[in-house]
């Protein structure tokens, strides 16, 4: 008997799965045709998927709204913008390329993003201050390759003494390059397997415990 | 001269009221970061539709039938509020979760493997003596953090054979410490970038 609850999504899981990978290792016009529809699907599935964060975000803040929450206030704005950007975005029927929609991208989204991204900075500066203290063999390595590439990287100290700079490029030559390699094969191994089990459905995660 | 566009004074605002949390934590930033968040949420709305236009509805308007069922799955996605169908969502969850791992595993063999072992697999000794240690340094530290992460074979982390994982994590810290200060140092350009903004555009005294 098939249970159309767990069944049907995993057989449409392992099929999809497997038409992916055939159609990167063979050259069969029907896996790469069907590929293609299969790519355009995702784009728009995950296109509804984002809607559906959005409906997420108007359920949490229009409840906090709704029940006067402590800051409701700031509830009101985000959802506020929102709309805004939704309503000019897709009312000229030009999306993100309408001129409106790029002043309020240029105003608001541009430099908040950059300002939010950029100024973790004082914090991870911060948190580096409280935490990197060579206290073992294992913290020095840590805080060496850490000082010496903030150095490499600030122009008054290699302007001082080149070297620095060359110390800098040495770091991310042999010593990140091979860390970071056999760090690659171990994610790629570890990719492929938990791919494989997903596919076969020894993972049933994705499907929520309900 | 200070700057007369209001467009540029909004984004100096936004821009004093997202570093104003490197202080404390206050009500401007809030503000600030609640306007980010509904922003990036409307932003990505209208791409998300703008997908839906150029990937699912220009096909299905060429008379591409089968791209009806798309629509199908993506209003399915919505079941997952209903209390009865709620599992009707799961058919296109394991659409896209199929999708991805296909795309990851052969991402993953060949970026993460073939490529990655391929680049390691060349000789050892190079044309100057610096460029052989360096060849010989990368070859250790790509088998020792490989070993590292085997945990299959308990003997790996023992005796004389646990050297080899440990001179990897040694590797790995190195690596980890670099890329730290690599993070904080293309932060702190990019912040850098927004003070510019502040002094040139706004302020215009550079």
């Amino acid at each position: 008997m098939v249970d159309f609850r767990r069944d049907i999504p995993l057989a449409i899981t392992f099929i999809i799965g497997v038409i992916a990978v055939l159609d990167y290792y063979t050259t069969i016009p029907i896996f790469i045709n069907t590929f293609t529809v299969i790519k355009n699907w995702g784009v728009v599935l995950q296109a509804f998927a984002l809607g559906l964060g959005a409906v997420n975000l108007l359920r949490v803040h229009g409840r906090r709204i709704s029940e006067r929450r402590d800051d409701w206030y700031f509830s009101a704005v985000l959802l506020a913008m929102m709309f805004i950007f939704i309503i000019v975005g897709l009312i000229t029927g030009q999306y993100e390329s309408g001129a409106t929609y790029n002043w309020l991208y240029n105003a608001i989204y541009l430099p908040l993003g950059s300002t939010m991204y950029s100024s973790l900075a004082f914090y991870m500066a911060y948190g580096a201050y409280k935490v990197l203290r060579a206290r073992t063999f294992e913290a020095a390595l840590l805080f060496t390759t850490a000082v010496l590439v903030i150095i490499g990287n600030t122009p008054i100290f290699p302007a001082m003494f080149p070297g620095f700079f060359h110390i800098r490029e040495w770091i991310f030559g042999p010593i990140v390059g091979g860390a970071y390699r056999g760090i690659r094969i171990g994610v790629g191994i570890g990719a492929v397997v938990l791919g494989i089990r997903t596919l076969i459905g020894l993972e049933t995660g994705y499907l929520g415990r309900r | 001269m200070v700057s007369t566009d209001p467009q540029i004074w909004i984004a100096a605002f936004l821009t004093l009221a997202a570093t104003s949390y490197a202080f404390r934590d206050n009500k401007v930033f809030k503000f600030a970061e609640n306007i980010f968040i509904g922003v990036a949420a409307g932003h990505l709305v209208v791409m998300g539709v703008k997908n839906i236009r150029d990937y699912g509805w220009a096909h299905l308007a060429q008379g591409e039938i089968i791209y009806a069922v798309v629509f199908l799955l993506g209003i399915l996605l919505y079941t997952r509020y209903h209390k009865e169908y709620y599992w009707l969502y799961r058919y296109p969850i394991a659409f896209l979760v199929g999708n991805g791992i296909g795309i990851s595993i052969r991402a993953a063999i060949h970026s993460d493997f073939t490529v990655q072992i391929a680049q390691t697999a060349s000789p050892l000794i190079a044309s100057d003596a610096m460029g052989t240690i360096n060849n010989i340094i990368l070859f250790i530290g790509v088998v020792t953090a490989l070993s590292h992460f085997i945990f299959t074979y308990e003997g790996m982390h023992q005796g004389v054979l646990g050297y080899a994982p440990k001179v990897g994590r040694w590797m790995i810290l190195l690596a980890l410490g670099a890329s730290f200060g690599n993070t904080v140092m293309t932060r702190f350009g990019m912040y850098q970038g927004r003070v510019v903004f502040l002094l040139r555009e706004w302020l215009q005294i550079i």
